[in-house]
């Protein structure tokens, strides 16, 4: 239940919300465990339905974050930014010393939510790209170009708070 | 495997999704080339990072005791909701059955009822006026033995209707015999007695006096005689014709053979 209720408040971005959607998950197993093939991935098909029951009756209510434009986000941005920003040996674990738990947490709400589902489900925990594919019914290619963009879209927020909050400085402004 | 190759499967790498083949590439090209080597190693660290604050960034634990609550209570009630479901699925049949087993029984009641109360009230009006007839003339055969009333209720037969009573049959002496309106009609009421066993005779025209039709079915033929037999709540009614004449005899003492009880004969 721990993974789910995570899931979910990534997903609905509210704790009433992601209670419910828990909720709702679990009564909606208990009705259609028949359904459930024995010896296939049950924790996946949980997900499943949690990320079907809030496509349809969540994805609504939940706040739409501002469109974001992930073409112009350079594959290795961060790389060079960071490395430019710290002067340290190794300026990732010197960034994640910085930015603090919050600040992943609103980078991640503040993503479009169809990377989100992704990220989360990937991120947080752990499912691979097919079973990513199937807990969100997506073509396995959609799957990994939303991780992908994901990621960079999460990498240069974070960035952006990082730089906005002085944790580190921007080098290329 | 070239840079611009290597990094398209970046993530692929970080995330163990690359076939063994890509895998294999990969290594090779990042022991050649520093810059991929550093992305990747960067990349690596962010995506850890990302992945442990994330965790972090969500705190679970004692709060979620009450959700589990909530999803446990909401799971009784699917529970209830689905047994009593499956109550109602099982009871339907057998409450479509009762329904018409209700209908069917209270059909056969009403048939029964109707067909108990159509004999009730035939019996009431058929046999029950000359049971309480001979049971009245039982109880009273002191009073119903009056010699005068006897005189002329046979001398009334002999005239009119040819018909002599005897005053004896077997052993039976007559011991009083009156005229009564018995079910509208008027007809002889005589008694005979033995010890203490007591037979009414009640002789009626036939034009005024019909033998009940169920009782023509079950008739017993017996010394050129029909007789037609009624039997119910221990009194006797046997029926038989004679030239115009209906005669009835009446008795609740088993011992009687009322197929042998012929009071007269009517002469034409």
């Amino acid at each position: 239940m721990d993974a789910l209720k995570r899931t979910a408040l990534r997903m609905a971005r509210n704790a009433n919300d992601a209670d419910d959607l828990v909720q709702e998950t679990y009564v909606k197993a208990y009705r259609f465990w028949d359904k459930f093939e024995p010896g296939s991935n049950c924790r996946a098909w949980l997900f499943k339905i949690m990320t079907n029951i809030f496509i349809n009756d969540y994805r609504s209510k939940a706040r739409t974050p501002a469109s974001v434009s992930v073409d112009d986000v350079d594959d290795n941005f961060i790389y060079g930014q960071l490395a430019l920003a710290t002067p340290d040996a190794n300026p990732e674990s010197e960034f994640f010393a910085k930015v603090f738990d919050d600040d992943v947490k609103k980078a991640i709400e503040e993503l479009p939510e169809d990377f989100r589902t992704v990220v989360v489900l990937s991120f947080l925990e752990g499912f691979s790209y097919q079973e990513i594919a199937e807990i969100a019914n997506l073509q396995l290619g959609t799957v990994k170009s939303r991780l992908h963009r994901g990621r960079k879209l999460l990498q240069k927020q974070l960035f952006e708070y990082a730089v906005k909050n002085g944790y580190i400085k921007n080098s290329g402004n | 495997m070239d840079r611009h190759n290597s990094l398209r499967f970046l993530y692929e790498i970080i995330d163990q999704e690359a076939t063994p083949q890509q895998q294999h590439d990969f290594d090779n090209h990042m022991k050649t080339c520093d810059n991929c080597s550093g992305i990747y190693r960067s990349e690596q660290l962010l995506n850890n990072g990302m992945q442990r604050k994330l965790k972090q960034a969500i705190p679970l634990g004692p709060s979620d005791t009450q959700l589990r609550t909530r999803i446990l209570s909401q799971l009784d009630i699917e529970e209830k909701a689905e047994f009593q479901s499956a109550v109602k699925t099982q009871t339907t049949p057998i409450r479509r059955i009762s329904r018409i087993v209700a209908v069917a029984a209270t059909f056969v009641f009403l048939v029964g009822a109707g067909y108990f109360g159509t004999e009730l009230y035939k019996h009431y009006n058929i046999y029950i006026p000359l049971e309480r007839a001979h049971w009245q003339a039982a109880d009273q055969s002191a009073s119903f033995s009056n010699n005068l009333l006897t005189v002329s209720s046979m001398g009334k037969f002999a005239e009119q209707y040819k018909y002599n009573i005897s005053s004896t049959i077997g052993d039976f002496q007559l011991v009083g015999g009156q005229m009564q309106e018995i079910m509208g009609v008027e007809m002889g009421h005589f008694v005979f007695v033995k010890n203490d066993e007591i037979v009414s005779v009640f002789v009626v025209p036939s034009k005024d006096f019909k033998i009940p039709e169920e009782l023509i079915e079950h008739s017993v033929h017996k010394n050129n005689t029909s007789f037609f037999d009624h039997n119910c709540r221990g009194c006797r009614l046997v029926y038989h014709e004679n030239n115009g004449l209906v005669i009835i005899t009446a008795t609740t003492d088993k011992g009687v053979d009322l197929t042998e009880f012929v009071p007269g004969e009517r002469s034409i």
